[in-house]
């Protein structure tokens, strides 16, 4: 298990490097020049010319990527083009409000998502499976950026209970109610994704011969949906989650702009606007770090819920 | 029945009271703005939205009364000019940095000095040749020509006074916990969530009225006016057109409205077919209609343009909007020797009103036969790809933060300002050259006002720019603030407003 836990570690090197050579370039053959774009269309030659030496854009881009990848080891994210504050104090600013939104946000999800996928599944086509179902349809497909909205006009605006924006600070409570809309505007697109997956997953143990010999030994209901169906549907209904969670620690750009979230996937997107290239390979090296880590994790839960998988962790397949 | 008299007389007698009282203060004013600061650093952070938080905190040696557009002394109680070259400063004494030490000469040598080596803000101050100290309040500028708007210039936020001493020990500090001598002192930035400053005990003009003001960052603007709505705000920077007339029927809100000093117009390259031909550009100009431009995409909100400088700014001089006449513009295009009209490309960066705005102007062109191809282009490419002349039109905004003429004119229509500094025409005219020399060399405003009024004269039959509109800075405010006068380079001082509880 150790083992197994050390050589998806180690894999992260590959990942990071390809990842940042990735967006290195990409961002670096996008046109359009960051000193013009920081200084403005109001800049002198002169001045442009002063920023470019500042930021080190006269090197060859070879030389540049060399260079931040060496800094990189040595923990060395750089200055952002922008502000000249280092990269990893912005970036560890902002990763516990991501992180924190996103753990709202899965929260609602499994709570919600899952109850109402095994109900669906287990009174299949009744009149509770059809609307839960048609809902989790709305769900998925309302952007959230909308949703937002008319969550905030109603509790913000008309019944007055939920601040609208921002984060709220100095204390518990004002962080509570402030990650309320946000969390419920996450939660709703990945509850209905969870409650979906659930629902199928479960149909297809549901016709298996081991719960027709479950009833048939007259174990009581209850045993049989969380013992026996639920815990053999979950294998799907956990890579769902991994996969959601990861994109809610990426930062939901979208939520995070209607409800001035300062979180990572803002930072990443003002980053990648105004071709801060140190600050978007900074964002992007942690999200690349974190869904990496949450996949791991995604796998070694599985080993917990299928013994089969655990003994394959431990031959080291 | 005698209880619910008792009851009436004790609510009578405390209403009594509170009204006795006098009118409370909130100790905080909160206002939002759609973006964060980009940077502390007065030398570094020139966007607005850096500008709106570090004008707070900083001085400059002169300043622009926002109500009156007149200059006043602040960190200088005076200055005499010398010579055409020589200015000489009295740093007002007793000034004191937010730190407790006091503000001498050296800073401001050390600031200037700072400022020109930046090449963030250097345009602001290149006209400096040598900043010496004298005595501890005495400074000595001197410029390398005859420069016009000097003091205009010293009076731009980016030209902040700075301690040497807090600056020199650690930077990078300073770039995190400004110290300035400014209204406000400097608490906390959380980064793209809020900025916290607290009135400065010790300014030299009086402790501020407020004693917190919480800078907050929402970028929706929708979500700005809800703010507004529900009381989380007092004030909200730049509402969208169509939030406007919401909160102007709102008794509890009030709008705030000026023009701006931006101007937004369509440079031809005067370096390609046909836009080399002086009777095409009159003739384009001609067939837009900007009344209907501001009308109906603004909402109302901004008014048509006649030149690239706002009328708000410093040597403007109005030579009538261009009347919107399709026929005479057809006429001009024959006489140019395109009956038929031809085909064109114009560029545009990827902004929703802007490409808007663009689309119309082509349904406008097409009238006449003109017939255009919007292309909407990531900012990046967009200026890098006009600063090498590539387009032939292209659709821009500029704002003239000086507040003076010259400092649009020089780098938009001065032969030597080609490309990345501006002049995106490529006009090479001597007798416009020379204008713009006369004036920012000339330190007699009169003279300088004519000298633009001629200026704007000639531009105005080269017509090398369109210029479509001038845009307006709106705040919204809860009604209960008193005392906000809104700066038309959006830099909104905030010491002498308060909100009511």
């Amino acid at each position: 298990m150790y083992k197994f836990v050390l050589k998806r570690l180690l894999q992260l090197i590959p990942v990071i490097i390809g990842v940042t050579f990735i967006v290195f370039f990409i961002m670096n053959l996008a046109p359009g020049d960051p000193a013009a774009i920081i200084l403005g269309d109001q800049a002198t030659a002169e001045a442009l010319a002063m920023k470019r030496e500042e930021l080190g854009l006269n090197d060859p881009l070879l030389v540049r990527y060399f260079n931040y990848m060496k800094n990189l080891l040595r923990g060395d994210m750089g200055t952002s083009y922008k502000n000249n504050i280092p990269v990893w104090n912005q970036v560890i600013d902002r990763l516990p409000n991501t992180a924190i939104l996103a753990v709202a946000g899965i929260f609602i999800a499994l709570l919600f998502g899952i109850p109402i996928g095994i109900l669906s599944a287990k009174k299949q086509y009744s009149l509770l499976d059809n609307i839960s179902m048609v809902a989790a349809l709305i769900g998925v497909s309302m952007p959230n950026f909308w949703s937002g909205l008319l969550l905030v006009m109603l509790f913000s605006l008309t019944l007055g209970w939920l601040p609208s924006q921002g984060m709220g600070s100095g204390g518990v409570i004002p962080v509570l109610r402030s990650i309320i809309l946000p969390s419920l505007t996450l939660g709703i697109n990945s509850m209905a994704m969870v409650a979906r997956m659930t629902r199928s997953s479960m149909l297809e143990v549901i016709r298996q011969d081991y719960i027709s010999t479950a009833q048939a030994k007259g174990l009581n209901d209850h045993v049989i949906t969380t013992q026996h169906m639920l815990r053999n549907a979950l294998i799907p209904i956990i890579t769902a989650v991994g996969l959601q969670f990861g994109h809610l620690l990426g930062g939901a750009m979208l939520a995070e702009t209607v409800f001035s979230w300062p979180g990572l996937g803002r930072l990443m997107v003002d980053s990648i606007k105004s071709r801060d290239i140190p600050m978007v390979l900074g964002c992007v090296v942690f999200m690349a770090t974190m869904f990496s880590i949450v996949n791991l994790i995604v796998d070694i839960v599985y080993a917990f819920v299928d013994p089969r998988i655990k003994s394959m962790y431990k031959k080291g397949n | 029945m005698k209880k619910s008299v008792l009851f009436v007389l004790v609510v009578l007698m405390l209403a009594l009271i509170s009204t006795a009282a006098g009118a409370q203060y909130k100790d905080t004013l909160t206002w939002a703005q759609g973006s964060d600061v980009t940077s502390l650093d007065p030398h570094q952070g020139k966007e607005t939205p850096a500008v709106q938080v570090t004008s707070q905190i900083f001085d400059t040696l002169v300043a622009v009364d926002p109500a009156t557009n007149e200059l006043f002394p602040q960190i200088a109680e005076s200055w005499d000019i010398v010579d055409d070259l020589t200015y000489v400063f009295h740093i007002r004494q007793g000034i004191k940095f937010h730190d407790g030490t006091e503000l001498t000469a050296e800073d401001v040598k050390f600031s200037l000095d700072r400022a020109i080596a930046s090449s963030a803000v250097s345009y602001i101050v290149d006209f400096i040749d040598t900043v010496t100290v004298n005595d501890d309040y005495t400074v000595t500028i001197v410029t390398d020509a005859p420069y016009g708007p000097t003091l205009r210039n010293l009076a731009i936020p980016f030209a902040a006074i700075v301690p040497k001493h807090v600056v020199e020990a650690d930077e990078q500090n300073f770039i995190l916990n400004p110290v300035g001598s400014g209204p406000y002192t400097f608490v906390e930035w959380k980064q793209g969530d809020h900025v916290t400053l607290k009135a400065f005990d010790d300014y030299y003009a009086g402790k501020a009225l407020t004693e917190n003001l919480i800078m907050k960052v929402v970028p929706e603007t929708s979500q700005r006016s809800i703010a507004l709505e529900t009381g989380e705000i007092d004030l909200a920077y730049d509402l969208a057109v169509n939030d406007l007339p919401k909160v102007r029927d709102n008794a509890a809100l009030t709008a705030y409205e000026i023009p701006s000093l931006s101007c937004w117009y369509i440079s031809m390259n005067m370096n390609k077919a046909p836009f080399d031909n002086a009777l095409v550009r009159e003739a384009l100009s001609y067939a837009i209609d900007r009344q209907l431009l501001v009308d109906a995409l603004n909402m109302g909100s901004g008014q048509p343009a006649d030149a690239i400088i706002a009328p708000g700014v410093f040597g403007y001089y109005s030579t009538g909007v261009r009347e919107y006449n399709p026929e005479k513009a057809k006429e001009l295009l024959a006489e140019a020797g395109y009956p038929d009209g031809f085909s064109a490309k114009l560029w545009v960066n990827d902004n929703q009103s802007r490409i808007e705005m663009c689309q119309v102007i082509q349904a406008m062109l097409s009238e006449i036969g003109v017939e255009v191809s919007v292309d909407v282009m990531e900012f990046g490419a967009f200026i890098a790809a006009t600063t090498n002349g590539e387009h032939d039109m292209a659709y821009f905004g500029w704002t003239t933060s000086s507040g003076d003429a010259d400092y649009t004119y020089y780098s938009l229509e001065h032969s030597s300002q080609q490309g990345a500094a501006g002049n995106r025409t490529f006009i090479a005219d001597p007798d416009v050259d020379a204008l713009i020399e006369a004036g920012r060399s000339s330190n007699n405003a009169d003279e300088r006002l004519e000298i633009y009024k001629n200026l704007a004269i000639k531009l105005d039959e080269i017509n090398n720019n369109l210029p479509i509109f001038y845009s307006s800075l709106n705040v919204g405010a809860n009604a209960k603030v008193e005392g906000f006068v809104m700066d038309s380079n959006g830099y909104h001082p905030l010491n002498n407003v308060q909100v009511l509880q």
